[in-house]
């Protein structure tokens, strides 16, 4: 735990106006983009990140912080209303919130969703806030070996569970680990992949490759949903906000701590993220309810677990990437690159040597979810407006915004370009079921996965029984081995009993769907 | 846009054989076991791998999908010519980026994209006008980011 000191130091730092300023921005930000259907959280944050040059470390993740609690809460509204869920995260639970709305409780979906977003953030930011200092203090005995693994770790899992095909998604990764190569080697000062050209010395900037695949794909996603037409609103009656919540506290008051800690568990684990926590809550609240067969008709009681989940896994997903500099998904891969550009490295150290920056960052996670009440009032009350934006307003200014930000990456048509053959690169993979996640933590944690990985090589002298030499090591070592060989067997056997070509359909025609529910009236 | 796996596979496996190729050509440094070919060469053996599964898989398949499946696009025409001009405005626009500058480039790209998405004139001048010019104040006054005002350059401040 950390001392009183550090905390009262981090509080005054968050207090600046600068910092309040961002968290404010950042959370109007990420209530409109959360509010539009087919803007994703981590859309959001990928636009945000051009901006962040200009700023202070601290102010530049507090306003990523705040616009991707916002984002992912506010996801909410248009799976409420409109039955297209915001945000992947608040997929799990949109049929549920809809049905409310066809019941005519629209009000209490919306206040229940953004009050438990905010409670379950709040108690992600405490776990985080507690087990941070104490999860670097054992880190700091970590070597090249340990490293390694939670890297790999990392990358495993996110390929592992970005899609329902672990070749792809292992293909996924390779992408982005082999976009990491490009530039001057990190250990021998080597060009590799550059072809003669100066700007790739430096490697590939993940800005413009981050809004090429989130934001650009997106987009043409969008165009190929046309014959889906708009979307029409079901009458959702009188808006009164956060009224009937103190009810609903007291009718389940397990379901909220229990989501909460759900999500704070899965979305501690590197690779995982927070969008995974929304579908594992919901699915085991209906498993552990008294009343399972209400599920589906518009029950609060899942949407309850659910949605304490989806922000408690968002502030947990930064246990990895603030303690070890493992990125535990791709919105935190983002700010951990903004923290790199910065001259900040995220990892143990970071703790010990200046103890008030991770701790002011976990600071804006509370400001962040404090101002869900406030901020989620308004949002609340004008949603509806929000959502009568026509898509055809939002795509041009988003397409233009997509250039500035790749554009001011380094001041020339470099970026533009790397951002447009990013862009049909994740339109092409993610039509053809090839996650996107991977590519981004591939190439964020490319470099810190190859110098852990040769620095140990050289230490064992090519051995690679020595990486399971050291006790954490060795532990971590056999877990990622342990999973790996599950998947493989489980992916084996899937296969010879002939689902495999079944899930590929499934993948196909899922991958259709959420790009139609995603898109909206295109 | 969907790709067969027989044809992703098989790409995948030989993009594999190319960076592996690649990688060899890498200088080396006297005395360094592990250099710069390392990585690049694992990743390449894991595409040849990962291409091979994806390959026998989509071989292997009962059904013979089409190689290029491009169903999905068959949208309004307007829709397609967004599709196109989204992406090819971007590309006109980032070689005429200089000559004629961001904002009477950006004015054109969004009024043009809004009107084939079915945006009312009056609301697309409206719109177009007002982004790009607080876009550009923004960025080039506030950011001090050097966009280029080209035609505009002697209009603007």
């Amino acid at each position: 735990m950390m001392s009183f000191d550090i905390l009262a130091s981090a509080l005054s730092v968050v207090m600046q106006p600068a910092v309040l300023i961002a968290i404010f921005f950042g959370a109007v930000y990420g209530l409109f983009i959360g509010a539009l259907p087919g803007l994703t959280a981590t859309m959001s944050t990928a636009l945000l990140v051009p901006i962040t040059f200009y700023m202070d470390p601290l102010p530049a993740i507090a306003l990523i912080v705040s616009s991707t609690a916002m984002a992912i809460s506010a996801g909410d509204i248009p799976g409420t209303l409109l039955r297209i869920p915001g945000t992947p995260a608040s997929a799990a639970y949109t049929d549920e919130s809809f049905q409310m709305t066809v019941h005519g409780k629209a009000s209490q979906a919306l206040s229940l969703g953004f009050f438990f977003s905010a409670m379950g953030g709040l108690i992600g930011a405490t776990v985080l806030l507690v087990t941070g200092p104490l999860l670097a203090r054992v880190s700091l005995n970590f070597s090249s070996f340990e490293f390694f693994w939670l890297a790999v770790l990392g990358l495993l899992t996110c390929a592992l569970v970005s899609g329902s095909n672990m070749a792809r998604g292992f293909v996924s990764l390779m992408f982005g680990l082999l976009i990491a190569t490009v530039g001057l080697d990190v250990t021998t000062g080597a060009p590799r992949f550059t072809f003669g050209q100066l700007e790739l010395m430096g490697g590939v900037s993940f800005i413009p490759v981050m809004i090429g695949m989130f934001a650009f794909s997106e987009i043409l996603r969008g165009f190929t949903t046309s014959k889906t037409g708009e979307q029409s609103m079901p009458n959702i009656g009188k808006i009164v906000p956060f009224k009937g919540i103190g009810g609903l506290l007291r009718k389940y008051p397990f379901s909220a701590i229990r989501g909460a800690a759900l999500g704070t568990s899965v979305g501690a684990l590197p690779g995982v993220g927070g969008d995974l926590a929304a579908w594992i809550a919901y699915g085991m609240s209906r498993r552990f309810s008294k009343t399972p067969e209400k599920y589906g008709t518009g029950h609060p009681e899942g949407l309850i677990e659910a949605t304490s989940s989806n922000n408690a896994g968002l502030s947990s997903a930064w246990i990895p990437a603030l303690v070890f500099g493992i990125p535990g998904d791709a919105v935190t891969a983002i700010a951990v690159g903004v923290l790199f550009m910065k001259g900040v490295a995220p990892g143990p150290r970071l703790f010990v040597e200046n103890p008030t920056m991770p701790t002011a960052i976990i600071m804006t996670f509370f400001v962040s979810n404090l101002l869900l009440f406030p901020l989620g009032y308004v949002a609340i009350k004008i949603a509806r407006h929000v959502l009568s934006i026509p898509r055809s307003v939002i795509v041009p200014i988003i397409l233009i915004c997509c250039f500035l930000g790749s554009y001011a990456v380094n001041n020339t048509l470099y970026g533009v370009w790397i951002m447009l053959i990013a862009g049909v690169v994740g339109y092409l993979m993610e039509r053809n079921g090839f996650p996107i996640a991977p590519v981004i933590l591939g190439l964020v944690l490319g470099p810190v996965l190859e110098r852990n990985f040769i620095m140990s090589m050289q230490i064992t002298n090519g051995n690679l029984l020595g990486f399971f030499e050291r006790p954490i090591a060795c532990g971590l070592g056999l877990l990622i081995c342990a999973i790996f060989l599950f998947s493989v067997i489980k992916s084996v056997r899937r296969w010879l009993s002939g689902d495999a070509e079944r899930r590929r359909k499934a993948l196909i025609e899922n991958a259709k769907d959420v790009a139609q529910t995603r898109s909206g009236d295109a | 846009m969907r790709i067969s796996d027989r044809v992703i596979g098989p790409v995948l496996l030989l993009f594999g054989v190319v960076v592996i190729w690649g990688a060899s050509g890498l200088p080396t440094v006297p005395g360094v076991r592990f250099g710069a070919d390392l990585m690049p060469s694992l990743i390449g053996f894991c595409l040849i791998g990962l291409g091979l599964s994806i390959a026998i898989g989509g071989f292997a398949s009962k059904e013979r999908d089409r190689l290029l499946d491009i169903s999905e696009w068959n949208v309004s025409l307007h829709h397609k010519l967004a599709a196109i001009w989204s992406l090819g405005g971007l590309i006109l626009g980032g070689l005429l980026f200089e000559d004629i500058g961001f904002p009477l480039l950006g004015v054109i790209y969004m009024a043009v994209l809004m009107t084939l998405m079915g945006t009312r004139p009056r609301t697309t001048a409206a719109v177009s006008i007002f982004v790009v010019a607080a876009l550009y104040i923004g960025f080039s006054k506030g950011l001090l980011v050097p966009l280029p005002a080209g035609l505009l350059g002697g209009i603007l401040p």
